[in-house]
């Protein structure tokens, strides 16, 4: 009796089990009850759901998620206090999609090889953090957007990783977003700010994207402490600033970048306390206004440090690794003023095809030149308190032996000064 | 002819010049190399790089066609080479020696140039010399040794020959890019833009300066305004036209200053 009554109990539990599992995943959602926590299985789903109440999704460990649909794996919409946790998307046209929606939580997606990640639509308090994204390869026009923001207020992106796609992070009339310790590498734009207000973008990492963080008709925005690196390509740049009005930029390493900043009709913005190191040209100004500051930067090693089409900026107390003035008074500023105009860099900035000519040795010598003419320029680039000493620490490189190019060093060496010998020997 | 090349090998690195070139060449290397410590890990075409290319660019081209055409103009003029012309030797023979002794002394002062900048590499530990820099300065030293020839077959004597190429080095490396510029101020963009790369092909040291974008990879440095031409001779086919232009720059040369030679063979 009671070895029939196990028998019958486990074959109902398998059965109610096997049931469970063969649900649709939005069966599955609405199975859950307002409020409940809905743990998905691990296996794959095919498919798209809709998700119209408060619920929290959490993946499993081999959890997949993915559709041949045009539409989003997954739609949040007219809802609130939704989270979706630990879930993986594979092969999708688009992963998730927030409209009309409150308190938001998307925590440790990961996406692999999508046309685009997520898109919020009209929404407020969101949160994506932790997520991980991998586009497609190819070019830049067959691809979508990673994490895309429409119309909506208070969004937090934070600790986020997307790579591969057209724009990593774009946010269009956004109003108080903060955007921090995100990465974005190989997209067109790293960050895209179109029609925003109130933006913080803190602690991102961007890297051989076309251009790092592109602002457009943008106002109130912070951008600190961002890392800026090899945005090398046809048009690259660090920041594109187009278009935008109280900027501030502060705290950023710019390094091996086509142009670290490249602004046109840019207004009442605060460059300070970045590092601009190796970047062909440093700062670049169009249209500029005349309340834009520039001060307390470190430029080392630009092949250009600021240039400009004629509009003047204020320029002051930043380091230039090409200041020959000299600091008598040991007041930590120089003695003379540092002027940043080179005509070459105007011509540059008028005429593209002059960018061939860049850092050949007959402009090098021009520049020289240059210096010696441009010490009357009274206005335009010019720094009259440049600093002494830079303010960050540039020797962070150990040096060890090299074995190989020791060995070779010593071989081409000694080989040369063999048939030297032999050459000059009589006989 | 292996033995004449012999000869003037010999001559070549017996020469005070040559090993004051050398001198010159290992000292700067030397120091740059040192200097380099100092650079930023940062790759791409950065301000020291640009100034190592410049170097290059400015002392390879100067020492060879100064020192390369002063001994085919001193050949002239002492009349060794009237001697030479007694011996079963064609006129394409002694010049083409002539080039090949340049080449190969030239060739040895890099290798103990190079030689030098790797071995301190491999004591700082900081690699930092490219394998472009290398092929670059062996097209360099190839093709301005045959413009050097040629020089020293114009040139009537020695100072003469001193004179053409350094006319020829400032306009190689200053007064052609100046006239462009200059140009850019009274044509349109794309007008400059077509002269800019007609002028490229017809001036050796720019010649040698895009070929250093295009073997490293940098050729977004020149702007998006030569996209397509850059583009062009980043392919296959690029490559191949690159090498065979770069041939021709040798083999023009030496054949112009075989006919110079041959027209005024009678009067030397």
């Amino acid at each position: 009796m009671k070895i029939r009554f196990l028998f019958v109990f486990f074959l109902s539990l398998i059965s109610f089990t096997s049931i469970a599992h063969a649900d649709t995943l939005q069966q599955q959602i609405d199975k859950t009850p307002a409020g409940g926590t809905l743990t998905l299985f691990d296996r794959d789903y095919m498919e798209t759901a809709v998700i119209k109440k408060p619920i929290t999704i959490v993946g499993g460990e081999k959890t997949v998620l993915m559709s041949d649909s045009e539409k989003p794996v997954l739609t949040i919409e007219n809802t609130q206090q939704v989270t979706l946790k630990g879930l993986r998307f594979l092969q999708s046209t688009s992963a998730v999609a927030v409209k009309k929606s409150k308190k938001i939580t998307l925590d440790q997606l990961e996406m692999v090889q999508m046309f685009s990640g997520v898109q919020v639509y009209d929404s407020e308090q969101v949160m994506i953090k932790g997520l991980t994204l991998r586009g497609l390869d190819g070019q830049y026009a067959s691809k979508g957007y990673g994490l895309a923001v429409y119309r909506s207020e208070q969004v937090t992106l934070q600790n986020n990783n997307v790579t591969l796609v057209q724009d990593a992070y774009y946010l269009e009339k956004t109003k108080d977003v903060i955007v921090k310790n995100n990465v974005a590498t190989e997209s067109r734009y790293g960050l895209h700010f179109m029609y925003a207000d109130g933006i913080k973008a803190e602690n991102n990492t961007l890297q051989r994207n076309v251009t790092g963080i592109m602002l457009m008709l943008a106002k109130n925005a912070t951008l600190r402490h961002n890392t800026i690196s090899i945005q090398w390509d046809w048009n690259s740049s660090g920041f594109t600033l187009y278009n935008a009005e109280n900027i501030v930029a502060e705290h950023n390493i710019f390094s091996g970048n086509r142009t670290a900043i490249l602004s046109q009709t840019l207004k009442n913005a605060t460059i300070r306390k970045n590092v601009f190191s190796s970047n062909q040209t440093a700062i670049e100004f169009t249209a500029s206004d005349e309340d834009n500051v520039v001060t307390d930067n470190d430029f080392v090693g630009n092949i250009l440090n600021i240039r400009s089409d004629g509009s003047d900026s204020k320029i002051h107390h930043n380091y230039y690794d090409d200041y020959d003035g000299t600091d008598l008074d040991e007041d930590g500023m120089g003695d003379t003023k540092y002027v940043a105009l080179q005509s070459f860099g105007q011509w540059m900035v008028r005429e593209p095809a002059y960018q061939y000519f860049i850092e050949s040795p007959s402009v090098v010598l021009l520049n020289r030149m240059d210096q010696q003419t441009n010490k009357v320029e009274q206005n335009q680039l010019v720094d009259d308190t440049p600093v002494i000493k830079p303010t960050s620490n540039f020797s962070e490189r150990q040096n060890t032996i090299h074995i190989v190019s020791l060995l070779f060093g010593l071989l081409m060496l000694g080989g040369a000064i063999y048939l030297w010998r032999k050459g000059v020997r009589i006989g | 002819m292996g033995l004449f090349i012999q000869m003037e090998w010999k001559q070549m690195l017996r020469s005070r010049w040559m090993q004051l070139v050398a001198l010159l060449f290992v000292v700067i290397f030397a120091a740059i190399s040192l200097i380099q410590q100092m650079a930023l890990p940062v790759d791409g075409f950065t301000r020291q790089m640009a100034s190592f290319l410049n170097l290059l660019l400015f002392l390879l081209p100067l020492f060879t066609l100064t020192i390369g055409s002063m001994s085919v103009a001193s050949d002239i003029e002492s009349g060794w080479y009237a001697l030479l012309k007694t011996y079963p030797m064609s006129i394409f023979g002694y010049l083409w020696s002539k080039y090949v002794a340049i080449v190969a002394s030239f060739l040895l002062i890099l290798l103990l140039a190079f030689g030098i900048v790797l071995t301190i590499s491999g004591i700082t530990g900081q690699m930092q010399l490219p394998v472009v820099f290398i092929v670059l300065s062996l097209f360099m030293v190839v093709i301005f040794s045959a413009l050097a020839v040629c020089c020293g077959v114009l040139a009537k004597n020695r100072l003469h020959a001193l004179s053409l190429s350094l006319v020829v080095w400032a306009l190689c490396l200053l007064l052609f890019s100046y006239v462009l510029m200059a140009l850019g101020t009274v044509v349109s963009g794309t007008m400059l833009k077509y002269v800019t790369i007609v002028m490229i092909h017809l001036n050796p040291a720019e010649w040698l300066r895009f070929g250093y974008f295009m073997f490293s990879g940098q050729t977004t440095v020149l702007g998006p305004a030569y996209y397509g031409f850059t583009e062009f001779y980043s392919s296959f086919f690029g490559y191949f036209l690159f090498v065979v232009l770069s041939g021709l720059w040798v083999v023009l040369p030496l054949s112009i200053a075989n006919w110079i030679l041959s027209k005024k063979g009678r009067d030397v």
